[in-house]
């Protein structure tokens, strides 16, 4: 059993399942060696913000034949995850791709780190982030640096303000 | 149709009622009731792999298709041939397969071409990461385009059943996945006896006679 929260984001989850159950694959049935391969490169796709109007059909019509078409119990399950997530989370799936936007603010090359108006100045996320990415200032607000960010979550993990967006 | 119901199956395909012996395949008792379900990797003779699901049936009351190749037969058994989800998935097999092939793969194997016909695929559906094919030459009968190659696996049979010491394997798994001589030696090596036959039954021809031993 895993559990997700709100930082989770359900179309990486699925990425991250079909990553490997297509390395699994035995590569004897037609629909789990290619089709799970196709799934996961949609996903990816989608993931890195490059999304294309139709993905999410084709990811449904996939999963749909996959499942009903494969020899063995790998290639009828492999594409749970993509269905459940379609089924329960399709907002996510949209914004990926219309919005061009990560709701979980997880997918790296959607999301940027932004320092609101909660910010007290109290200069841990600039103690925390390892790269130097926010200049300290004491009893000001700080800024994230976007051209440094490395987009390791440190300062966010370390304000105690709700001070910091992922966008 | 013989009647002697306690040595024969009946089967309903495609509403047409047809007594087998046991142990017939679908796809068998579908051609003795005169209906033709399409197929790719299936080589008479050989045991079946079932694993392109060009042939897909569908069984009412199974959610899942049916290979019609490999599945033996069953008593009242209902098999539906030709309906939309069943032609879908065809068309969507041959887009899968097409879309990890050479180029001129359509047009090298006369049994494909003829599928492509049937079915209309939309060879640019699911585009995306091919195999790499290096080519074999470095037999004096047959050559071998990995890119032509869907892993029905047949040579792998037949090269075993001759004996061949090396013969062929499915090496790997996922999607590159790829029928090889083991140990990465050449196919001259691998066939010594058992090229020609190889050949002839691989279904799309990326295990090829070389067209001088004609």
């Amino acid at each position: 059993m895993i559990v997700f929260d709100d930082r989770n984001c359900m179309v990486d989850v699925a990425r991250l399942a079909l990553r490997s159950t297509s390395a699994e694959s035995c590569g004897k049935c037609t629909f789990c060696r290619i089709g799970t391969k196709r799934m996961l490169e949609i996903l990816e796709r989608m993931c890195a913000g490059k999304g294309q109007p139709g993905d999410i059909e084709k990811l449904e019509t996939l999963a749909d034949t996959v499942s009903r078409a494969s020899l063995c119990g790998l290639g009828q399950t492999a594409p749970n995850p993509v269905a459940t997530t379609l089924q329960y989370f399709r907002d996510e799936y949209e914004a990926h791709l219309a919005g061009n936007r990560c709701p979980a603010g997880r997918c790296r090359a959607l999301i940027r780190y932004v320092v609101n108006e909660n910010c007290i100045g109290c200069t841990l996320c600039a103690q925390a982030c390892p790269v130097g990415a926010i200049e300290y200032r004491p009893y000001e607000k700080h800024e994230v640096a976007v051209e440094l960010c490395t987009l390791c979550d440190k300062c966010w993990q370390a304000c105690q303000e709700d001070a910091i967006d992922i966008v | 149709m013989i009647s002697c119901r306690h040595s024969m199956v009946t089967l309903t395909i495609d509403n047409r009622r047809v007594g087998v012996e046991p142990g017939t395949t679908v796809l068998a008792a579908a051609e003795q009731a005169g209906i033709r379900i399409p197929t790719l990797c299936h080589v008479p003779g050989i045991e079946p792999a079932a694993g392109c699901f060009v042939c897909a049936v569908r069984i009412e009351g199974r959610r899942n298709l049916s290979p019609a190749c490999a599945l033996p037969v069953s008593e009242g058994m209902v098999v539906i041939t030709q309906s939309e989800d069943v032609r879908a998935a065809r068309k969507m097999a041959l887009e899968l397969l097409l879309s990890d092939c050479t180029d001129d793969c359509a047009a090298i194997s006369p049994l494909v071409r003829s599928l492509v016909e049937e079915y209309q695929p939309d060879v640019c559906r699911f585009t995306g990461e091919r195999r790499t094919f290096p080519k074999d030459v470095s037999h004096p009968d047959v050559t071998y385009d990995p890119g032509k190659c869907i892993l029905r696996g047949a040579c792998v049979q037949v090269a075993a059943a001759a004996g061949e010491p090396l013969g062929l394997a499915v090496i790997g798994r996922g999607f590159h996945v790829a029928v090889a001589v083991p140990f990465g030696k050449p196919l001259s090596e691998g066939l010594r006896r058992a090229a020609q036959r190889c050949a002839e039954v691989c279904p799309t021809g990326a295990l090829a006679l070389r067209r001088a031993a004609r």
